[in-house]
């Protein structure tokens, strides 16, 4: 096709390194390669993917995620199974202000509860919110770090919870952070089955092809037969219930989909000159594959992890939801909000924020995803 | 194109009979007598035997799935543990509920999630475009049942303009679908979108462009007809996905289709009734994949099949 003269089409075009162009939104971009930049010849996808709001976006969520997952217990305020009866379903933000007793500026808070007959109490006494404060005592990483030093905290006798409790009282702010590192799990396993299972598959099954592939392809239709969720339930409801088996369970709901993807480009990359080249210097067929091919289809791989990591997460929540995945004290997403559900209209925000967890960390993946994709492959 | 269709169909044998033996290995591989699995926990003894016969699961393994084949093909996927009703009749009474509601629910998708994917595209990089494609990239993001549950809280707790949960007047379905159908809203806003853009930009549109065809003749006359040929696809996959989906949507409205009833059935240890709705859900996403590539050929003369 000869070039057109406006194409609405084209993606804003990728800059030539070094040059200053025009932004799609008519402001200019500083586009400067420094003299270290150079030298270090930064390959052109890391470039385009520092410069991409989608990526830094993505990034920024993530990296939040991973430091709630690794600082927890110092994060959350109070122990995410510690139940209080007397303050069942306390809504959130309530008696919270911003002047003191006295007028001093600070967040003060009061004493908030919450009974069947008497419905939500606030007390009369405010109380500071303070940073870095000693609160019940936590060990974390097996009992490798213990301390008592927690980020925020009410310097007085009462207990302050910033997003509300559940039905039993539990500090919904403490659960939600407790509960991230199930999520994050959930994603990483379930990915790394997916990869280390499907991509050898796809890989022998593209590279070789004949009757392996034709086998090959024929289990991966009957795998991808069963829609999204459907095969992540099939294989709960075979081998049990349970965090371990939903995690496990994903995974292998996602093995014919990263071998289905990795047979299409292995298919394409097989047939390149550097292929052909290290079989005519009489390289053997598994090398060639691990050395030459495999190499050349890792950006779809990666990406793919990026965007499964999000189905992983939600898959995961969704079978915690039905009462599937994890089992009660657990403070996983899913579960929360099926909890939640049951009291909507008396506590809605027992489901809201749960949910709210979910989309933020979704969105994360799900961004660097995509970023990944433009950043890797410029042609889509 | 009948040849094709032919072809087509035989080529997903191979897959059905697959989803049958992993249908047929569930209840063989899960822990515990599968007798018992299929009897219920409480069956006597007699009972217990009399399914061991039935479905010969004294015999060596293939000699079962010969026996599951016959029964299946008889249309006898055994009784249901809990109610003692044929499956059959519990898949006959609703499926066509998940049908109805994954029909609504594609159909929100599409009326809201095409024109959006073209007002996206025609205002590319402007604050429309940014709208759509991040409203998309929400829809992608969020776990249907919340969206479902805060769509409960807003629209029939607090406002009451729908009723909370179950089926019956057309009120009931408005909000199921809509959550259902949210992700493949996103999916398809953005399918058309990109579809959009790649067609605008070629020769064709800048003809009749420079012709003087009117602005709005050009975008729905000659963009949009030919921009729709790879959204209708996507649309038509993801009508099967929603089959799947519903799993989730009808257990947060109570809905009484395929999806809630196998939530049930496996919270209940109900196997049999677990075994025909897997198989359904699954033959059922086999066959719309079927047509949707029959139909691709009908919307676009274009496409050979030889």
């Amino acid at each position: 096709m000869t070039e057109p003269i406006k194409s609405p089409g084209a993606e804003p075009g990728l800059p030539p390194a070094g040059a200053a162009l025009p932004e799609p939104d008519g402001s200019e971009t500083q586009v400067q390669v420094r003299e270290r930049d150079k030298r270090k010849a930064t390959p052109r996808w890391r470039k385009r993917l520092a410069r991409s709001p989608i990526a830094i976006a993505g990034f920024a969520v993530i990296g939040f995620f991973l430091l709630v997952v690794a600082f927890a217990p110092f994060l959350a305020p109070y122990s995410p199974t510690r139940q209080s009866l007397r303050s069942a379903y306390v809504p959130p933000m309530v008696g919270v202000s911003m002047r003191g007793p006295d007028g001093q500026l600070g967040l003060w808070v009061r004493d908030v509860s919450r009974s069947p007959i008497a419905g939500v109490q606030v007390g009369d006494d405010q109380y500071p919110v303070r940073l870095l404060v000693r609160g019940e005592r936590w060990t974390w990483f097996f009992g490798l770090v213990r301390s008592d030093l927690r980020l925020f905290g009410v310097d007085g006798p009462i207990r302050w919870y910033a997003l509300g409790t559940d039905e039993q009282g539990r500090d919904l702010l403490s659960r939600l952070i407790h509960g991230a590192w199930i999520s994050l799990f959930i994603g990483l396993i379930s990915v790394l089955i997916g990869v280390a299972v499907g991509v050898p598959i796809g890989a022998i099954s593209g590279f070789f092809g004949g009757a392996t592939d034709l086998l090959v392809q024929r289990v991966v239709d009957t795998l991808l037969a069963f829609p999204g969720i459907l095969l992540a339930i099939v294989l709960v409801a075979t081998f049990g219930t349970g965090l371990t088996n939903v995690m496990i369970a994903v995974g292998i709901a996602s093995i014919p989909i990263y071998a289905r993807l990795v047979r299409g480009s292995v298919l394409s990359v097989r047939e390149r000159e550097y292929v052909e080249a290290a079989k005519a210097l009489g390289r053997r067929s598994m090398p060639t594959l691990f050395k030459h091919v495999l190499p050349n289809v890792m950006a779809p791989i990666i990406v793919q992890s990026s965007l499964q990591m999000a189905v992983a997460i939600l898959f995961a929540a969704g079978l915690g939801f039905l009462g599937l995945g994890a089992r009660p004290p657990q403070p996983e997403w899913g579960l929360m909000l099926a909890r939640g559900r049951e009291y909507l209209a008396v506590a809605p925000h027992v489901a809201t924020f749960p949910g709210l967890a979910i989309v933020f960390v979704v969105l994360g993946f799900n961004l660097v995803g995509d970023a990944l994709r433009d950043a890797l492959d410029p042609r889509l | 194109m009948f040849q094709y269709a032919v072809r087509r169909v035989l080529i997903s044998i191979p897959s059905v009979f697959g989803v049958v033996l992993i249908v047929f290995l569930m209840v063989r591989l899960a822990p515990g007598d599968p007798a018992l699995l299929l009897a219920g926990e409480f069956a006597d003894q007699a009972t217990l035997q009399r399914i061991r016969e039935r479905f010969g699961l004294d015999r060596p393994m293939h000699e079962q799935f010969g026996i599951f084949i016959v029964n299946l093909a008889q249309g006898d996927l055994g009784r249901s543990t809990r109610t003692n009703r044929q499956v059959t009749a519990d898949l006959r009474q609703f499926f066509p509920n998940t049908v109805e509601l994954a029909f609504a629910a594609i159909m929100i998708a599409f009326l809201i999630g095409v024109p959006a994917g073209i007002i996206a595209a025609l205002k590319q990089n402007t604050w429309a475009d940014l709208v759509v494609m991040f409203g998309a990239l929400i829809g992608v993001s969020m776990p249907v049942f919340w969206f479902g549950l805060l769509a409960i809280l807003y629209f029939s707790v607090q406002l009451g303009w729908f009723p909370v949960a179950g089926k019956g007047t057309w009120q009931h379905l408005v909000l199921p679908a809509l959550s259902l159908g949210i992700g493949s809203m996103a999916i398809i806003a953005r399918m058309t979108r990109s579809s959009m853009l790649e067609v605008l930009s070629q020769d064709y549109i800048r003809t009749a462009r420079a012709k003087g065809v009117m602005r709005t003749s050009v975008v729905l006359k000659h963009a949009f007809r030919n921009a729709m040929v790879p959204v209708v696809t996507v649309g038509g996959l993801q009508f099967g996905t929603l089959m799947a989906g519903a799993v989730l949507t009808e257990t947060v409205f109570t809905w009484p289709g395929i999806g809630r009833l196998l939530v049930d059935s496996i919270l209940a240890r109900d196997y049999p009734v677990v075994q025909g709705a897997v198989l359904l859900i699954a033959v059922s996403f086999i066959v719309i994949n079927i047509l949707v590539d029959a139909l691709y050929g009908l919307i676009d003369p274009r496409i050979r099949y030889d």
